[in-house]
């Protein structure tokens, strides 16, 4: 590993299954892989939030990736797991689950294992992609995490700002002037 | 010496540095206020002395060097070799800048200074000489360069009962398992876990009392901020701060910092008129802001309070419609509500440090954050008072449980007036009026408000809510009513914003996370 590393760099990359494909991620974002219990609801929220969990006492929003990807809202079931990333969208660091229909394995993929994504043929829109990962003989797309959520978010801010401007207002409590 | 030990030995200069910074600055206003209090200059004198203690301590030469022509400023002042002058005033409040600046790049490894620090070094040794061109700071520019790396004192006293209450709990908790261990009696177990739930309690109370810290050191930076808006406006203006000793939560006061800092500036830069028009007007020629803290019904009340022009509702109407906003068609409450709008500015000129829109909006959303209320009163030619209400604790509410389907809720128990059983004959959509002893009064159900598709119950419950504006009341219909407990409020994730109707979220005893609802919103949202 150590050797292989001065000649070629290998990256690490958590693969896990959803909505029958193969998805897989930056090792280095993963904090910890939990079992997909008792989500709540937000109200007004994307449909790609599916809620929030208590994770140790901080309230952690969880993504649905197939949601985002079009596709229907992962079902929940005794398989389904969360895995907690950590991510800086915005020079923040920012932690969420992402939901998973199960985990698979941890893939060491040096550059020449990746290979570009294709102009077509996965669901997932292109710029979210780094690159398209062998796996035995199987293709794994390896998901750009920062991309997914910094599209996503900004498209959450814009319809939040718009909201949170009326929000504010009821803060305001009285104005008098003659 | 480690590299931990290294880092705790700068957060400690750092803290060190801004404390002695801020009263050097404080002691200069001062000083520029009474010139005459040579023991003034005594005081600043041994403030700039420590900095440059400290900094000689780490090695931080520039800084030594910087602080060490400082001190020979202020040696001529005191031995009365030259005057205490304004020019000589903001001199010094530039060094005191620089010197804050400077300490914060030599924290962080980079202790070479810049040109106009040069200069400014150059036109202190030189000091018998007046400076050239003399520029007023206008914004406070690096005020915040330090932060005190979200860190707070505490009384070493809280600290030791807490260590106490601790002990006492584990002690408790031990006699619990003993309890049990040995199968002992029921009402026995009982008493001993309300013994760990008192306890509990108790050091939670306390570790929310340690949050809790003066405004005064905060609040004594506006004189500065005021001072230099003044110079900067041609205005003359007196900042009289009272309640000095109240206390607020640390973050709550952290969050205020910069709505307060904006009406300020809204203050001085709108509100205050230059000298001569307030004498045309009959006023004396210097203007007052007067910030008041206060605990007020369970609530701490931040006042800003000017005795300038004032706010016009015409003048803002005629900005509205200049800025194409059919006014007609808005409320008078919503034509004022434009100020707090981004991008909306009375402002007949546009300065450097206000009028630009920005401002008001964030005085808005801070507050709003915090659970708090904004009031404003104004009177042409009289003046205008902000005041801002803001809950004791941000952390902690007295809630009230409620459920819809499998959801639980939380609603502040103070918003909630009575709870009674919706009547069989309220329909089954979204929204409705029920009548209570004669008074029609608008609801709305959280299952369809929140598109919950679990079916509803055979009775229903509604929650009435008073409106703290129009103080009109509305309904909330839920499935059943739980109970009331405290609540520790948890904030919401970033990436979820602010949903609408949600004011944050806490955890349940079973594990799960429950939403706090914000029934103010919800309300509104029934009656429209």
């Amino acid at each position: 590993m150590r050797m292989n590393e001065s000649i070629e760099p290998v990256n690490q990359y958590l693969s896990f299954v959803l909505a029958g494909e193969e998805y897989a991620l930056g090792l280095v974002h993963v904090k910890e892989i939990i079992e997909c219990s008792a989500l709540t609801r937000v109200p007004g929220v994307p449909a790609w939030i599916r809620g929030v969990l208590n994770l140790r006492g901080s309230v952690v929003p969880v993504i649905d990736l197939a949601v985002k990807f079009g596709l229907p809202a992962t079902a929940i079931t005794r398989r389904t797991c969360v895995i907690v990333v950590e991510l800086t969208v915005e020079r923040e660091q920012m932690v969420m689950g992402v939901m998973a229909d199960g985990v698979d394995q941890v893939l060491e993929l040096a550059a020449n294992d990746i290979q570009p994504p294709p102009p077509f043929g996965p669901k997932v829109r292109i710029d979210c992609i780094e690159g398209m990962g062998d796996s035995n003989g199987r293709f794994v797309v390896l998901l750009n995490m920062d991309r997914i959520l910094s599209s996503s978010e900004l498209v959450a801010a814009s319809d939040a700002a718009q909201a949170e401007a009326t929000n504010d207002l009821a803060a305001l409590e009285e104005i008098t002037v003659a | 010496m480690s590299e931990s030990d290294r880092q705790q030995l700068l957060n400690l200069f750092a803290a060190e540095a801004e404390e002695n910074l801020a009263s050097f600055e404080d002691l200069l206003l001062q000083l520029e206020a009474a010139p005459q209090q040579i023991e003034l200059l005594h005081d600043i004198f041994r403030a700039a002395h420590t900095l440059k203690g400290s900094a000689s301590c780490l090695q931080f030469n520039e800084l030594t060097a910087f602080a060490h022509v400082v001190e020979g400023t202020l040696d001529r002042l005191r031995n009365r070799e030259v005057d205490v002058t304004p020019q000589r005033i903001s001199q010094l409040l530039n060094a005191v800048d620089a010197l804050r600046d400077l300490s914060a790049r030599s924290v962080a490894g980079n202790c070479m200074l810049t040109i106009g620090e040069k200069e400014l070094l150059a036109s202190l040794s030189g000091s018998a000489v007046e400076p050239k061109t003399q520029t007023p700071a206008v914004t406070p520019s690096n005020a915040n360069a330090i932060r005190s790396a979200r860190s707070l004192r505490v009384d070493m006293e809280k600290l030791d009962r807490m260590l106490d209450l601790t002990g006492e709990i584990t002690i408790a908790r031990g006699r619990v398992h003993d309890l049990i261990a040995a199968a002992e009696s029921r009402e026995r177990l009982v008493d001993a876990v309300r013994e760990v739930d008192r306890l509990s309690r108790s050091l939670q109370e306390l570790v929310m009392s340690a949050r809790l810290v003066p405004v005064g050191p905060a609040l004594r930076h506006f004189h500065r901020v005021v001072r230099d808006l003044a110079a900067g406006g041609q205005k003359r203006v007196n900042l009289v701060i009272e309640g000095n000793e109240v206390e607020i939560d640390a973050t709550a006061l952290e969050h205020l910092k910069d709505p307060i800092t904006h009406m300020i500036r809204n203050a001085v830069d709108h509100g205050i008129e230059k000298p001569e028009d307030r004498v045309a007007h009959g006023k004396s020629a210097t203007g007052t802001i007067t910030i008041t803290a206060a605990h007020e019904s369970g609530a701490v009340v931040i006042r800003i309070a000017d005795d300038g022009r004032g706010i016009s509702e015409i003048e803002i109407e005629k900005r509205a419609r200049a800025a194409g906003i059919d006014t007609e068609r808005l409320s008078r409450r919503e034509v004022l509500g434009l100020i707090f709008q981004p991008g909306f500015s009375t402002a007949k000129k546009v300065t450097e440090v206000s009028g630009r829109g920005v401002g008001m909006d964030v005085v808005l959303r801070n507050v709003h954050a915090l659970r708090g209320t904004v009031s404003i009163a104004s009177q042409p030619g009289v003046g205008t008072t902000i005041t801002l209400r803001l809950p004791l604790t941000i952390a902690l509410i007295e809630g009230f449980a409620v459920s819809v389907g499998e959801e639980t809720y939380i609603l502040p128990i103070d918003s909630i007036v009575e709870c009674v059983e919706l009547p069989a004959d309220s329909g089954s959509d979204a929204c409705g009026v029920l009548r209570l002893r004669g008074v029609p009064i608008p609801f709305v159900r959280l299952r369809q408000l929140f598109h919950l598709d679990t079916p509803s119950p055979a009775r229903e419950n509604v929650i009435i809510v008073e409106r703290e504006e129009e103080e009109q009341r509305a309904g909330i219909v839920v499935d059943a009513l739980i109970g009331a407990k405290q609540t520790v409020m948890k904030p919401m994730s970033r990436l979820l914003q602010r949903p609408i109707g949600v004011a944050g979220s806490s955890i349940l005893g079973n594990g799960r996370v429950a939403l706090i609802l914000d029934p103010e919103e919800i309300a509104r949202l029934a009656a429209a």
